[in-house]
């Protein structure tokens, strides 16, 4: 019985380990509380930005431009350098038709790949969960790596998680990190990530975040400017130490890192100098393999829902792309429904 | 009955035992075991007064822990509390729970943990201790490695180890080819694949 029971989870620990060498990894970063995407990837020249936004609007001398009239927030400069090197992506209008504008509804459809957020008390599992529950018993092929409590999106029917806040939870020696991470919490977990990667432990897809739990950093209803370029300023620096990490040993066209947050921002400042929730926002892709630039167009700003962009790419195709075309699992019973691939890799 | 015989008679019908109670099993034999443990011990009666007094309908989380912890190392009757607890959980798969791996290993040796420090770690393994959800794969990579440490702060804490043979008894299913003795055995064992099922 022993013997079975050992040859069992042998064979499972082996299986793990031969997928985590050839395969491709998914990082997922989460950004919580709304991240404004008309603030992040700014219209500069349109006009109903330039009139909305009467304090916080980033001029054509200001942002890190870009293409089309669009230009980065000037504190991301780690993402101009990944955008000028063609390693960043920018899926643009990304949400779902009547956006849910609760921080926690909101997060919790993006958590779940649901367009209705769960009732309280109902049994829900997270679409990285799933992915979990997918893979064989004793296999790891998701990982939570951060400081709060595990995110909806990792929570599993059967399988267990990892929970990680530094790689020696996981690893008795991790591996000796070469690269310069600077000191941010979302820097230092992806780190956490380059040495779970290279530890080869099987672990294919990793959530993190930035911004904590509800409602979260990137929710500026006020005295928005400072607070969103320095929460912009993290995720683009500690994305861009992430990446140039990577490529050192060749790690970086294995991955694709997106981002997601629960809704952007209205588009017309309130009066404190900070914005409402929002609807449809940018997903950031980063990675080795992904198609370079501005994915899809804008979302117009003269044709609103009730005062934010109108999403027109759903994040459940988003999903199922990353699932089928990076990951190579399939999609529908995770997502419950079938979508249209994306055109987001090279 | 051998010890190795009570041991995994007591290990499938309680949260944990001591070498006493095990040592107890072994003189009263099988039948009489199986016996006590099914049946209502008298004293069951005022420690069910006893948690109804302690609890509160609006406990808080930290309030809940505690009261499971202290229900789950002090019940007079655990093979009740046991199966109507987390039965179905405990034994839809062959796998020691994170509870029953934290409980077994707490009250071998009598140690207590902070419920909040507990249930933290439980929590990473996969299970809260006053809510056991549903049955899960609990063995992983990661959570193998997990158990290790949690193993390794319960067994960090005990004062004073039984001797070799009764460690033995206490902890494992049959002979171990295993060194040392006190600390370092009871760590091997817990961190041991043996250890991990029920």
């Amino acid at each position: 019985m022993d013997l079975t029971r050992r040859a069992f989870l042998g064979a499972a620990a082996a299986m793990a380990l031969r997928a985590d060498r050839s395969g491709t990894i998914l990082v997922v970063v989460q950004l919580a509380g709304g991240n404004d995407g008309l603030n992040t990837v700014v219209p500069y020249e349109d006009d109903h930005y330039g009139r909305a936004r009467t304090t916080l609007r980033l001029s054509d001398r200001q942002v890190l431009k870009l293409e089309a009239g669009l230009g980065l927030h000037p504190a991301m400069q780690g993402f101009a350098r990944l955008y000028g090197e063609g390693k960043l992506g920018i899926l643009q209008g990304v949400g779902y038709p009547k956006m849910n504008r609760n921080h926690d509804a909101g997060m919790a459809c993006w958590q779940t790949g649901r367009v209705v957020a769960p009732k309280k008390g109902e049994d829900v599992t997270g679409w990285l969960g799933r992915v979990a529950d997918a893979g064989p018993d004793g296999s790891t092929p998701v990982a939570f790596v951060g400081s709060i409590g595990a995110p909806l999106t990792v929570e599993a029917r059967d399988a267990v998680v990892p929970i990680i806040r530094k790689a020696t939870d996981w690893i008795a020696a991790p591996p000796r990190v070469e690269a310069s991470y600077p000191e941010l919490p979302l820097a230092q977990s992806l780190k956490t990530v380059a040495q779970l990667m290279r530890a080869e432990i099987g672990v294919r897809v990793f959530l993190t975040e930035q911004g904590g739990g509800s409602p979260g950093e990137f929710d500026n209803h006020s005295n928005q400017s400072g607070i969103h370029a320095i929460s912009l300023r993290e995720l683009s620096e500690s994305v861009a130490a992430f990446c140039q990490d990577l490529k050192r040993d060749g790690l970086f066209d294995r991955v694709l890192l997106m981002t997601y947050s629960e809704f952007g921002r209205q588009l017309t400042e309130n009066g404190r100098h900070g914005t409402g929730h929002g609807a449809a926002a940018p997903v950031f892709l980063a990675g080795g393999r992904i198609k370079s630039g501005l994915i899809g167009a804008h979302p117009g700003l003269g044709d609103l829902e009730d005062d934010a962009p109108r999403p027109h790419t759903d994040f459940r195709a988003l999903y199922a792309t990353v699932l089928e075309a990076w990951l190579g699992i399939g999609s529908e019973a995770i997502l419950g429904g079938r979508y249209l691939r994306l055109p987001i890799f090279a | 009955m051998t010890p190795q015989d009570a041991a995994h008679l007591l290990r499938a019908s309680t949260f944990g035992f001591t070498a006493e109670q095990l040592r107890f099993a072994v003189d009263e034999g099988r039948e009489k075991t199986l016996e006590r443990l099914a049946a209502r011990p008298a004293a069951y009666a005022a420690f069910e007064d006893e948690v109804a007094l302690l609890t509160n309908r609006e406990a808080s989380e930290i309030d809940k822990q505690h009261l499971m912890r202290y229900r789950a190392m002090h019940s007079p009757w655990q093979r009740h509390d046991k199966e109507t607890w987390f039965g179905s959980v405990a034994e839809e798969r062959r796998v020691k729970t994170p509870v029953e791996f934290a409980l077994n290993l707490s009250i071998a040796f009598g140690v207590q943990m902070a419920p909040a420090e507990l249930h933290g770690k439980l929590v990473v393994l996969g299970q809260r201790f006053h809510d056991p959800g549903r049955p899960r794969r609990w063995l992983n990579g990661f959570t193998r490695v997990a158990r290790a440490k949690l193993a390794a702060e319960i067994v960090g804490k005990v004062q004073r180890f039984p001797d070799r043979r009764d460690l033995m008894a206490l902890l494992a299913q049959r002979e171990l080819p295993m060194r040392g003795e006190g600390r370092e055995l009871a760590l091997a064992i817990a961190s041991s694949e043996e250890f991990q099922w029920i």
